[in-house]
């Protein structure tokens, strides 16, 4: 009891200068952070979303709209997509599959149901190409004004593709993208804490950043591009962390990416810690190539592409998830340099502050989504007790290893998302 | 050869052998000794046919004789199927001719001169001393013949038959696919356009650019001299390095339409129409054996009663009579259930193979549940068993065990049909068998 109450018994005792020796971190990373975001929120709520006008919506149905879908061994994971594509309220023109050199019988699969009419051009590349190269096989061959493209291993709401064109009444929108949950949220402990990380993502992040006008990323698993504006930017470059790649090569032609909130989409995340560890080392590597060596001139004033807005962004992404990661390590020795075993308390209080704030926030997002029931919520809250660590700590770690190894190893041009001789080849000259 | 040859014609000297020559020989020929040309009135040992004989003459010849079994040969190179022997020498014509007819004299009067189908083709089959052998035949509509069945027509539906009885056994000879509309099996096969069903199509091949993950068929990447990747618009001059083709497109040169691979068709040369390779049914053929208790029925001279289905003296019979009088003379009740198929023809149209397969693990489910003394008869639509000391709810009971585990095996639905048959329908089906 005596140990629980010290931290709060101490905070009441300091005064400003001493609270800011002890929570620097949290003052001036963390709470800009989430005073931000809360904002534009708070913001984008109070805006009322206007659904399209009648004249917008007959625009609307004008697009036609091309599916593409390309994979790699996912012969189990096709009819769920297809079911779920079948329900779609929006007209489908075109539904593309590209077999990415599949083992697994995914080719034969996709002959069979382009045979009975379900999908109607099945490619495949007998020698895997990478998903960029396949979808961009895709892309070349759709002939839909819009070009959705979506994962095998995803399902989509009933409204998903309607949702996620609205924002093309718009002539200036050159892609969209939706908002992403977890369907496997009961799984484990991992899949709870990841469902818990999209919803606050999606509502907190994406929202907040769609406000600003800041970049999304038009993801791979989940997003609407026109097919002008990719024809015009070029089409997917290799991966990894190409559709990334591609929203900052169209915002920077100027083309707006959108993000479409109402728009849905589920799809299993990792189950184990060392399912996710690996994924994500592999997102962070990614987004930090992507980010500092392909776009290292935003930073540059005075170069052609230079934009302040464009210089703002990827500053915030430097100071949010860089810095504020590569600090923490430095912040936690510099509390228990000073402080000693005192720094395991702040570090308490740091973490109750965490725990107020994700509750907070997470309740905001819940509000804000309203895309799940109560009984998930009942589920998943639980494990918001113990959110602050998972983010707070795991996955700050992880982070770091990832940065870590993009920048010392380079790691990503040895991933296993490209073939080889792929990204030996795409990578041979920068 | 020589000694063989010789001790024929001495056991034949006294008889008399009388041929039609049609036409009539040229004058001089020397036949072999003890055949005689036939008078008016006489019977028609052989017909020698000494030039090629177009199909309607042969026909009337034929039909004047009135004799389906009676051998004809040929002096000359003729392959019709009603030719025994031809093109390999005249020698080998007469001796082939006369071989035929001493064996269709071993035939007792009834089966010589029956006229039921079953009859004919077993005695053709036994008087030509071979099998009845399938062989490929361009002109026949089903692409398949029978040279030992001669005139006859509907050898496979017959012969099917035969086999049921156990007077034949078939050996698999070849599976074809005909013509649902018209059964023809002169099917053109094609590769064609998935969406408008055009032959009219072309392969082309896909090129992977490295460099920029560009993906599409080869024409885009095509410039007057050479390669050039239409999205960063370098060249590709190095397979493998620059560049990949991971695949092809198969793209319709009358819809335009992509794809990845054609579809399989069929057409049909006869009647014209076009069908789907799941559309087009397959028959199977088979060339058919002689078996020991079909040339006993043969010998014994017991003309093939039309409507008898039964199986020999088999096993099943033996049982259900000695069954029968079992109760009969001590009152121990017995049971014969009828497990029929009412889907056999849809799905065996569909898909003999399946069909086989199905049948096979019905057939082992049906033995897996049974005791030993059971008895099964197989019949062309279901089963029969024999259940001797069984009451009505053992049998039921044993029925429903079998028709789960048929039903748990199967991954097709044959229409399951399960009864309990009653005396009178049981006993109809002895006397039938006997
Ligand atoms: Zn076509
Ligand atoms: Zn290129
Ligand atoms: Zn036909």
């Amino acid at each position: 009891m005596v140990e629980l109450d010290t931290p709060l018994i101490m905070l009441g005792q300091l005064d400003w200068l001493n609270w800011l020796a002890m929570f620097w971190f949290m003052i001036i990373l963390e709470i800009p952070r989430y005073t931000l975001s809360g904002l534009a929120v708070l913001l984008s709520s109070l805006k009322r979303r206007s659904s399209p006008t009648t004249a917008e919506r007959q625009a609307l149905d004008r697009l036609t709209i091309s599916v593409v879908i390309a994979g790699h061994n996912e012969a189990d994971a096709i009819e769920k997509c297809l079911r779920s594509l079948r329900e779609q309220t929006r007209k489908i023109d075109e539904i593309i599959f590209i077999d990415d050199g599949s083992t697994d019988g995914m080719r034969e699969m996709i002959n069979r149901y382009c045979q009975s009419g379900q999908i109607d051009i099945a490619l495949s590349n007998q020698v895997r190409s990478g998903k960029s190269a396949s979808c961009n096989f895709g892309f070349t061959l759709a002939k839909g004004d819009i070009i959705v493209n979506l994962d095998a291993d995803c399902s989509y709401d009933c409204d998903a593709i309607e949702k996620l064109i609205e924002p093309f009444t718009d002539p200036l929108v050159g892609a969209t993208t939706g908002a992403l949950g977890v369907r496997n949220y009961g799984y484990s402990a991992v899949t709870s804490y990841q469902a818990i990380e999209y919803i606050t993502a999606i509502a907190m992040g994406k929202r907040a950043l769609d406000m600003l006008d800041l970049v999304v990323c038009a993801s791979g698993a989940f997003g609407a591009f026109r097919r002008e504006a990719i024809n015009q930017v070029g089409l997917l470059a290799p991966g990894p962390g190409e559709d990334f790649d591609l929203t900052l090569r169209l915002r920077r032609s100027g083309w707006k990416v959108r993000f479409a909130g109402d728009s849905w989409c589920f799809t299993d995340t990792p189950a184990t810690f060392k399912a996710i560890i690996r994924q994500r080392r592999r997102w962070d590597r990614d987004t930090t190539r992507t980010r500092m060596r392909k776009f290292r001139d935003a930073l540059h004033p005075g170069r052609r592409r230079f934009s302040l807005l464009e210089t703002f962004e990827q500053v915030e992404w430097l100071v949010m998830n860089l810095l504020v990661t590569l600090v923490f390590p430095i912040y936690v020795a510099y509390l228990f340099l000073l402080f000693g075993n005192e720094a395991i308390y702040i570090l308490l209080s740091v973490a109750v502050a965490y725990f107020i704030l994700d509750i907070a926030g997470f309740s905001m997002a819940l509000a804000i989504c309203r895309r799940y029931d109560s009984k998930m919520i009942v589920r998943i809250f639980p494990y918001l007790l113990t959110y602050g660590l998972y983010n707070g700590v795991f996955m700050r770690c992880v982070r770091l290893y990832a940065y870590f190894e993009e920048w010392v190893h380079r790691a990503s041009t040895r991933d296993s998302y490209s073939p080889s001789r792929v990204s030996r080849q795409a990578h041979y000259i920068r | 050869m020589l000694v063989g040859l010789s001790h024929v014609s001495l056991a034949s000297a006294q008889e008399e052998w009388c041929f039609l020559a049609y036409p009539r020989l040229p004058d001089g020929y020397r036949f072999p000794p003890g055949w005689r040309l036939a008078e008016p009135g006489d019977p028609i040992d052989a017909v020698v046919l000494t030039t090629a004989v177009p199909d309607y003459a042969l026909k009337i010849v034929l039909k004047n004789i009135g004799d389906p079994l009676v051998p004809v040969v040929s002096l000359v190179a003729d392959i019709r199927q009603c030719v025994d022997a031809s093109a390999a020498g005249e020698q080998s014509a007469w001796m082939r001719a006369r071989a035929i007819q001493a064996r269709l004299r071993e035939l007792p009067f009834p089966i010589r001169n029956s006229l039921q189908p079953e009859d004919m083709l077993l005695a053709r089959i036994y008087s030509r001393d071979q099998g009845l052998a399938a062989s490929y035949d361009s002109s026949a509509r089903d692409l398949v013949r029978y040279p030992v069945a001669g005139p006859l027509d509907d050898v496979a539906e017959i012969a099917t038959g035969l086999v049921g009885k156990g007077y034949l056994t078939r050996q698999f000879f070849d599976r074809i696919h005909c013509c649902p509309q018209c059964r023809s099996g002169h099917l053109s096969v094609r590769e064609e356009c998935r969406s408008c069903r055009s032959t009219n199509i072309r392969e082309e091949v896909v090129i992977h650019h490295f460099r920029c993950a560009h993906e599409a068929p080869e024409s885009q990447f095509r410039t007057g001299t050479g390669f050039e990747c239409p999205k960063c618009a370098r060249p590709l001059r190095h397979i493998g390095l620059d560049y990949d083709k991971p695949g092809s497109v198969t793209r319709c040169e009358e819809c335009g339409g992509i794809g990845d691979k054609p579809v399989v068709g069929f057409k049909c040369i006869d009647c014209d129409a076009h069908h789907t390779a799941d559309q087009v049914p397959v028959k199977t053929w088979y060339s058919y054996n002689l078996t020991s208790s079909g040339a006993n029925r043969l010998l014994r001279g017991e003309p093939i009663s039309p409507h008898a289905s039964g199986d020999g003296p088999d096993r099943f019979r033996i049982l259900l009579e000695h069954t029968q009088r079992e109760q009969r003379e001590f009152g121990v009740p017995y049971q014969v259930a009828s497990i029929s198929f009412t889907q056999r023809g849809a799905i065996e149209a569909q898909n003999v193979r399946l069909w086989e397969q199905s049948l096979l693990l019905m057939s082992d489910a049906l033995h897996s549940a049974l005791r030993e003394v059971d008895a099964v008869q197989e019949r062309p639509d279901g089963f029969l068993v024999l259940m001797p000391r069984t009451d009505p709810d053992g049998a039921k009971r044993a029925m429903d065990l079998i028709v789960g585990r048929m039903k748990a095996i199967l991954k097709i639905d044959p229409g399951l049909q399960c009864v309990l048959l009653n005396d009178a329908t049981v006993r109809e089906l002895r006397d039938q068998a006997a």
